[in-house]
């Protein structure tokens, strides 16, 4: 009793926790409930239109195509797959978009395409959208 | 249980937050260096089947296209390494694709010939959005030189993108230390192309241009005083203007040719005078007892921009040559000086101390009395000159300690550091080549 005055009928010492305790749990309980809500969200049903889908042209977009042969295409134009790594290390549009858009067939050996995600990541390109299709990678048109 | 759902609710009215909508660049066209600078794509020249040995020549051809383009600020050069540039030159063979995907908006490619002793440059230029031919030129020069092919094709490309006429053509007159000497020299805006004009006479300072680019008037130490001469601007005999008693400095000649203002101090005090083009007074500018120096003449050649110390520091004053009358340009700061109208007649650029004791560049718009600030925190900025066509500015720094050049465009936003060697002072910017 270090905080003891002495007398028996002297002040109380100790702090009193159960208030404490009971405003604390009402809080824990309070973001308990709260937090799973927070992370659902609000379900909005948007607005039907008859309005065609958006467009996105290949145009607006860095492709970069590697076929099954093993060459490999930017864009429309066929590249040396050697010359992958500076092309895109250095493309400005990369640097703005910050996206790549890779279009690689399946077969191809997984050195190849890790070197070119590699230049791309190296070009800044901060997501890359693996285009995943079903049939094999074609000469873009 | 109130509580809790009081909470909810706050909480879901966050969920309603707006997803911001970022706008895409839209193409526009070259306008001065407010916009953001034009994103144009200059591969490497090609050559001509039958010139294929002309590999160094083409390279550098295409290497000063750049450099100017660059330096002018209205163009973001795209990094070459980044072009695939396996299509052809005409617009049929143009692959518009491969240069869209390099974010390119203009486009410039070149082909060299060589035709006996003379090159023949085929420049094409494309708007890339559009696929739109801008110009289609093909440029006839000399072999021997081919950094000036290079200036002219620049030239070309930016007077289709702006419409403007380009200065890569024109020379800056600079003065640099030679062997205790100081002697006035003439060289290529990217400081190549360095050709000492005068010779002998110790020190030749301040060097101005004649408005048809052939003399350069200077003030020279030759005689132990401060005299105005005049030289041919490849070089030449100097003939002397004004050898009169004390000062006979700063002179710069109207912009129709015909006169030249100048400081003279035979009453004992500087004051700014008007000679003809053989030297004799006309008339006599000021009468003040401060020091009236450093005059600058506007385009009209109507006023004179000049320094004075009659408000206890030196001041920018504008002198109407016709009327006499003078008004006070600059209240700001304990020492403006420099003044050089720009050729629009817009803006006066001027040299002025800051509070820290450092020398900066300044432009003050001419109708509003607007200062803008055109350098900061790179060293002492001192004696700008503006360019023929008003876009761009040189002055003299000291950022890497040595005095070099910089060529700038007025607001500052692109500044290029000239590799010349040595002190540098006093750049004069020459007109328009003809």
């Amino acid at each position: 009793m270090g905080f003891s005055t002495g007398g028996g009928s002297g002040p109380m010492s100790e702090i009193n926790v159960t208030p404490l305790v009971d405003v604390m749990l009402v809080l824990l309980i309070i973001f308990m409930v709260t937090a799973p809500l927070m992370q659902q969200g609000i379900k909005v049903d948007l607005p039907n239109a008859d309005a065609p889908p958006m467009k996105t042209s290949t145009e607006e977009r860095l492709i970069l195509t590697l076929t099954k042969d093993g060459k490999a295409y930017l864009g429309k134009t066929e590249v040396p797959v050697e010359r992958i790594t500076e092309l895109l290390s250095t493309n400005e549009k990369l640097k703005i978009d910050k996206e790549l858009y890779f279009h690689a067939d399946q077969e191809l050996p997984y050195g190849l395409v890790v070197k070119v995600m590699a230049a791309a990541k190296a070009g800044g390109a901060e997501s890359m959208a693996m285009v995943t299709d079903p049939a094999s990678a074609e000469v873009p048109r | 249980m109130v509580r809790c759902s009081l909470i909810v609710m706050l909480l879901s009215v966050n969920a309603f937050a707006v997803v911001a909508h970022a706008q895409g660049p839209i193409v526009g066209d070259v306008e001065g260096g407010e916009l953001r600078a034009f994103p144009l794509a200059v591969p490497d020249t090609r050559l001509a089947a039958t010139s294929q040995d002309k590999k160094g020549d083409a390279e550098l051809l295409s290497r000063v296209m750049r450099g100017d383009l660059e330096m002018s600020g209205a163009f973001q050069l795209l990094d070459k390494k980044s072009f695939i540039d396996t299509d052809g030159l005409d617009s049929a063979d143009v692959r518009f694709g491969d240069w869209r995907n390099v974010s390119a908006q203009g486009l410039v490619k070149t082909r060299l010939t060589l035709q006996g002793s003379d090159y023949l440059v085929e420049v094409f230029v494309y708007e890339v959005a559009s696929g739109k031919q801008v110009l289609k030129k093909t440029l006839t020069l000399p072999s021997a030189d081919v950094r000036s092919a290079g200036h002219a094709a620049a030239d070309e490309v930016f007077r289709a993108f702006t419409g403007e006429p380009g200065v890569f053509r024109t020379r800056i007159a600079v003065v640099k230390k030679v062997q205790g000497e100081k002697h006035v020299f003439t060289m290529d805006i990217d400081g190549d192309n360095v050709r000492q004009v005068t010779r002998g006479g110790g020190l030749n300072l301040l060097p101005s241009w004649s408005p048809d680019g052939r003399a350069i008037v200077f003030t020279s130490y030759r005689y132990d005083n401060p005299d105005l001469f005049e030289i041919g601007s490849t070089g030449g005999e100097s003939k002397p203007l004004s050898r009169r008693p004390g000062l006979n400095t700063g002179g710069r000649v109207s912009p129709d040719g015909g006169r030249i203002a100048v400081t003279l101090s035979q009453d004992g005090n500087s004051e700014l005078y008007l000679l003809d083009r053989g030297g004799s007074v006309l008339k006599r500018l000021t009468n003040q007892w401060g020091i009236d120096t450093s005059p600058s003449w506007s385009p009209d050649g109507s006023q004179v921009a000049f320094v004075s110390s009659r408000s206890g520091h030196p001041d920018l004053f504008m002198l109407d040559v016709g009327s006499g009358a003078t008004k006070r340009l600059t209240f700001k700061g304990t020492y403006n000086q420099t003044p050089a109208f720009s050729p629009r007649g817009t803006l006066i650029a001027f040299t002025a101390r800051d509070e820290h004791n450092v020398f900066d560049i300044f432009t003050l718009n001419v109708s509003s009395g607007e200062i803008k600030r055109v350098t900061q925190g790179q060293g002492n900025n001192e004696e700008p000159s503006f360019s023929p066509n008003g876009r761009l500015l040189v002055f003299t720094t000291t950022r890497n300690k040595a005095k070099q050049l910089v060529i700038s465009t007025v607001d500052g936003s692109k500044q290029t550091v000239l590799p010349s060697m040595g002190e540098h002072t006093s750049p004069s910017w020459g007109p328009f080549a003809r």
